[in-house]
């Protein structure tokens, strides 16, 4: 498709390389011609001044929330808490940031380097990965309670950093090295295997506890992070083992995994979806030149889609405003996993430990700014309209709409306010991942058997046997 | 889609031209009404999965297993009904629900009359004995003290006929609308039948006051609230239970229209089959939404899946076209799950032989499949079984070759000296070492109907209810009964007519 699209555009420049005036005109057609449907997925074009504001208002939650000796942003408002999750968010708003001038050059750069300092300098858990959380201010290694300790490590965390850290890579060559030292620091052993699949460790007593993590959505997002950085993925990329249900008349895939035998209650979210279609355009990785409008993922395209239509259904069956995903709360500091279908259940909103609470439903405004970027419908223009409000001038975005009653939960998060500036910026821009890049530090080093670390990364690996 | 797609003929057909091609759409959006075949649903079976379907009966119905009784299965009576003799209470009539344990509900009494019925048609037991268990049995229930003065207890201690708590000490808990229901369907079949029995089975019944347990065409149970102690109604049944039920009430002339609408309702597709369910969401409300082989089962042995007013169409027809279908579907997806797994499956809600003591060992609830879970919802996979009621059941109701192996599998499942056991664990760890007077009467049900086919008979005779519920001028304390009013009384009223909703089942996309 990509061949086909430059062939096209090479035509029609041809056909009409005479005067400066024609070239011009052709410009601007071809501009509208490469938002239109035919090429691109969702809401493409340049931003008007309520976009502008509204991403500005959420650059103002980084702002605020900036701690400059670490360079790390809280996870929610004035809570100096972070996962790599919330690390993540920041490289993303940052970019964004500076790519639409809210922030200058030396700004931007002076923020990530620091936070590249950071990375470079963190302590590891057991010297193996980055801790599953560190205090904001001091860049320590604590538990969920802020306690200096180490607990673990997430590999879907791990997963969203290192979509990030190789966008930064491939945006900002001159900070690539840093990027590949910080990730050369890690040991991928007990994180993925050789097939792909991904382990979240917990610390139990003196023991490392390894426990497959992520299920259908944010499996595959995260799959995506190991992906790009070289690991073969197959397994966490691969859907199964999913089930199927009818919700509003559309197919939606669910995981398999039986709740009831595992505990983990695998609900399906919005939000997985959104960043690999934001960041990704539902594309296979190494796919840099299709079309939006081609999705060379074609399955997690048609979940994408499916989890979308369910929602836009619902409104339209039931009149209920549907944009649901995994959000925070200010009635419980439990993530609430608001759900399209869980445990057994449709439109299921519960807690990690399976706690029906469904009067956490929101109409999350992370989920409504992604599905209007990816979704040009009067369904997303509505959701705008929800909760466009929804935001507080100097502190950053709401976390939602209360379904039942139409109150805002008005907590405020690093993850909500950076998926709306990444939103804003794939409007303006397209898929955020153009990647490959260059040759990097790291395939130098690595290249050189004497000084490969040791620690996992792919070359170290023997091929998946599966396969 | 369908929509478009019937839009989309039109135009492609009307360009053809002709109006018999016409016709033939008109025909095609008719709602087929054509009884117990469900084409539909094996239309999709076969476009949809790799499963082998048998073709649905040619006929307009199908009757199940008939004929006259094998040795082994009059042997399989015979057992069946050791245990009516030794959990026999001789001062009462009553019988113990579980194996010398001195409890009885409603609903096991009306398994206890399914068997008596049986073993005096199936020549067990000479009519002296049955006339004799009948009349012991009235004379008690005549005296039984009802709960407030309403209804029948939950329970009853089969000893001493007194009410009696969950613990079976004296006391008293509320009524069931489900029990009631069922003791209803077979009171009337054996004053249909027996209607020398008639005068004593209607003076019970006579005593009910019936305000609180149909309103408004649905079906409320009651219990007592624990700390105002008061009476506390609630509606009750779910799909399956709440029709079959409701079909008792309307045999005694109640109007249960809104209980027996299979609404709320939705289908969840399995190995191709599309198994109806309640949709009321079992996380908001305290019952759960069982799908189960019980109810459906009930309804085709004493019914025939026939409308409770259908008093002339024969074993071919089933006149409650959605209850055939629901049971077809209920019985298709077992088969079809042991094509697909190797599992013999015949599920329904039983009793254990260690604690928790009962589950609920369904096809579907509370938003799983296979799903077997507790009272309290808790999942224990460890107690799945294959249910004898439910193997015996499916085996009357439709002569295939995987009915053929479940009785084989659980014609073996008893002790000669005490009936049968409750079931065989499905994960290999033997049977459930358990004789109950619902398993062992069902078993004895499923038999009769094999030799007579529906077991509800009408007599057409005349009787003390129907002329009761006939009088205008009854006396004060019948009229303040609630008991169904006559056809004059609503004619008069104006409330004959009830909205009809019906839909067809399956549900079309």
């Amino acid at each position: 498709m990509g061949a086909m699209r430059v062939t096209i555009l090479a035509c029609l420049l041809f056909a009409t390389n005479g005067c400066g005036v024609i070239v011009r005109q052709v410009d601007s057609r071809l501009d509208q011609l490469g938002t239109s449907q035919w090429f691109v997925q969702g809401r493409r074009a340049q931003l008007n001044d309520d976009e502008k504001a509204w991403a500005e208002t959420a650059w103002k939650y980084f702002n605020f929330n900036y701690n400059a000796t670490t360079g790390l942003v809280n996870s929610a408002d004035k809570q100096q808490l972070v996962t790599m999750w919330t690390v993540a968010d920041t490289i993303s708003a940052t970019h964004t940031a500076h790519v639409l001038e809210f922030i200058d050059t030396k700004t931007f750069d002076e923020r990530i380097s620091t936070l590249l300092g950071f990375l470079n300098g963190m302590s590891l858990f057991q010297d193996r990965l980055p801790n599953r959380f560190y205090d904001a201010s001091t860049g320590k290694k604590v538990d969920g309670k802020k306690r200096p300790n180490e607990v673990g490590w997430s590999a879907v965390d791990i997963g969203r950093l290192l979509v990030w850290l190789k966008i930064l890579q491939i945006e900002y060559p001159y900070l690539g090295e840093y990027v590949d030292k910080a990730v050369l620091r890690w040991n991928f052993c007990d994180l993925i295997d050789n097939c792909g699949a991904l382990y979240g460790g917990r610390l139990v007593g003196k023991d490392v506890k390894l426990i497959q993590e992520g299920r259908l959505g944010y499996e595959e997002y995260a799959a995506l992070g190991y992906n790009i950085w070289g690991f073969d993925t197959a397994l966490a990329s691969t859907i199964e083992p999913y089930g199927r249900i009818r919700i509003q008349n559309q197919e939606v895939f669910y995981d398999l995994r039986d709740p009831r035998k595992t505990g983990n209650y695998a609900p399906v979210l919005t939000g997985p979806y959104l960043y690999s279609g934001l960041e990704f355009n539902w594309d296979r990785p190494g796919d840099i030149s299709s079309f939006d409008s081609q999705h060379s993922n074609r399955v997690m395209a048609k979940l994408a889609h499916a989890i979308y239509r369910a929602q836009e259904s619902r409104f339209r069956n039931l009149r209920i405003q549907t944009a649901r995903t995994d959000h925070a709360s200010e009635k419980t500091p439990k993530p609430v996993l608001d759900s399209i279908f869980a445990d057994g259940f449709q439109w299921n909103t519960i807690l990690e430990n399976g706690e029906h609470k469904p009067d956490l439903a929101l109409v999350a405004t992370k989920a409504v700014f992604g599905m209007w970027a990816l979704w040009d419908t009067s369904y997303t223009q509505q959701l705008i309209l929800a909760i466009k409000e929804l935001h507080s001038k100097d502190r950053g975005w709401f976390e939602g709409r209360y379904e039942r009653s139409g109150a805002y939960d008005r907590t405020i998060t690093a993850s909500t306010n950076a998926m709306v500036l990444e939103a804003i910026l794939y409007k303006s821009r397209g898929k955020l991942y153009t990647g490959p890049n260059n040759p990097t530090y790291m395939e130098a080093l690595l290249a050189d058997i004497f000084k490969q670390p040791n620690r996992c990364f792919p070359p170290e690996r023997t091929q998946c046997d599966i396969n | 889609m369908k929509f478009a797609r019937t839009l989309v003929c039109i135009l492609t057909l009307s360009l053809l031209g002709g109006c018999g091609v016409v016709r033939t759409i008109q025909t095609i959006n008719q709602p087929v009404l054509e009884p117990a075949s469900t084409a539909a649903s094996y239309e999709r079976l076969k476009n949809a999965d790799h499963l082998a379907v048998e073709e649905p009966e040619k006929s307009s119905g199908h009757i199940g297993r008939r004929g006259e009784l094998t040795e082994e299965e009059e042997q399989m009576a015979r057992t069946a009904w050791k245990y009516f003799e030794n959990n026999y209470q001789k001062e009462t009539g009553l019988i113990n629900a579980v194996n010398n344990y001195p409890s009885v509900t409603m609903w096991d009494l009306a398994s206890y009359l399914g068997a008596l019925v049986s073993a005096f048609e199936l020549q067990i037991i000479d009519k002296t004995e049955f006339d004799n268990r009948v009349r012991t049995l009235w004379r008690t229930l005549n005296k039984v003290e009802l709960f407030r003065d309403e209804l029948p207890n939950k329970a009853y201690h089969t000893k001493t006929g007194a009410k009696v708590d969950y613990t079976n000490k004296p006391g008293e808990i509320g009524f069931s609308a489900l029990d009631l229901g069922r003791f209803l369907v077979w009171s009337k079949i054996i004053k249909e039948r027996y209607p020398e029995h008639s005068n004593a089975i209607d003076q019970f019944v006579l005593r009910w006051k019936f305000c609180n347990v149909v309103k408004e065409g649905t079906l409320y149970g009651s219990y007592i609230d624990k700390e105002s102690k008061g009476t506390r109604y609630v509606q009750e049944g779910r799909l399956g239970y709440e029709e079959y039920a409701s079909k008792g009430f309307q045999l005694w002339g109640f109007d249960t229209w809104k209980a027996s609408l299979q609404d709320p309702y939705d289908v969840i597709p399995l190995y191709g089959v599309d198994v109806p369910y309640d949709t009321r969401d079992p996380r908001m409300l305290s019952a759960h939404n069982y799908v189960v082989t019980e109810s459906y089962v009930l309804d085709g042995i004493e019914m025939n899946w026939d409308l409770a007013t259908d008093r002339v169409s024969t074993n071919h027809h089933h006149t409650d076209l959605w209850a055939a279908r629901a049971a077809r579907a209920i019985y298709q997806v077992q088969e079809n799950r042991y094509k697909a797994t190797g599992i013999l499956t015949a599920r329904t809600e039983h009793q254990l032989d260690k604690a928790p003591y009962f589950v609920y060992d369904t096809i579907y609830t509370d938003g799983y499949p296979w799903n077997t879970i507790t009272e309290t919802g808790r999942y224990v996979p460890e107690f799945s079984s294959i249910a004898v009621k439910g193997a015996v059941g499916l085996w009357g109701l439709w002569d295939t070759s995987y009915t053929d192996i479940l009785f084989r599998a659980v014609q073996g499942a008893n002790n000669p000296e005490k009936g049968f056991f409750e079931g065989i664990y499905e994960n290999g760890t033997g049977m459930i070492e358990t004789y109950t007077a619902n398993n062992n009467g069902i078993l004895l049900e499923v038999l009769l109907h094999k030799v007579q086919g529906k077991l509800l008979q009408f007599s057409r005779r005349v009787s003390l209810w129907d002329r009761t519920v006939e009088n205008v001028f009854a006396t004060p304390e019948i009229s303040s009964s609630c008991l169904p009013s006559s056809e004059l009384e609503c004619e008069l009223k104006g409330t004959c007519e009830k909205p009809l909703h019906r839909r067809l089942f399956p549900t079309s996309q």
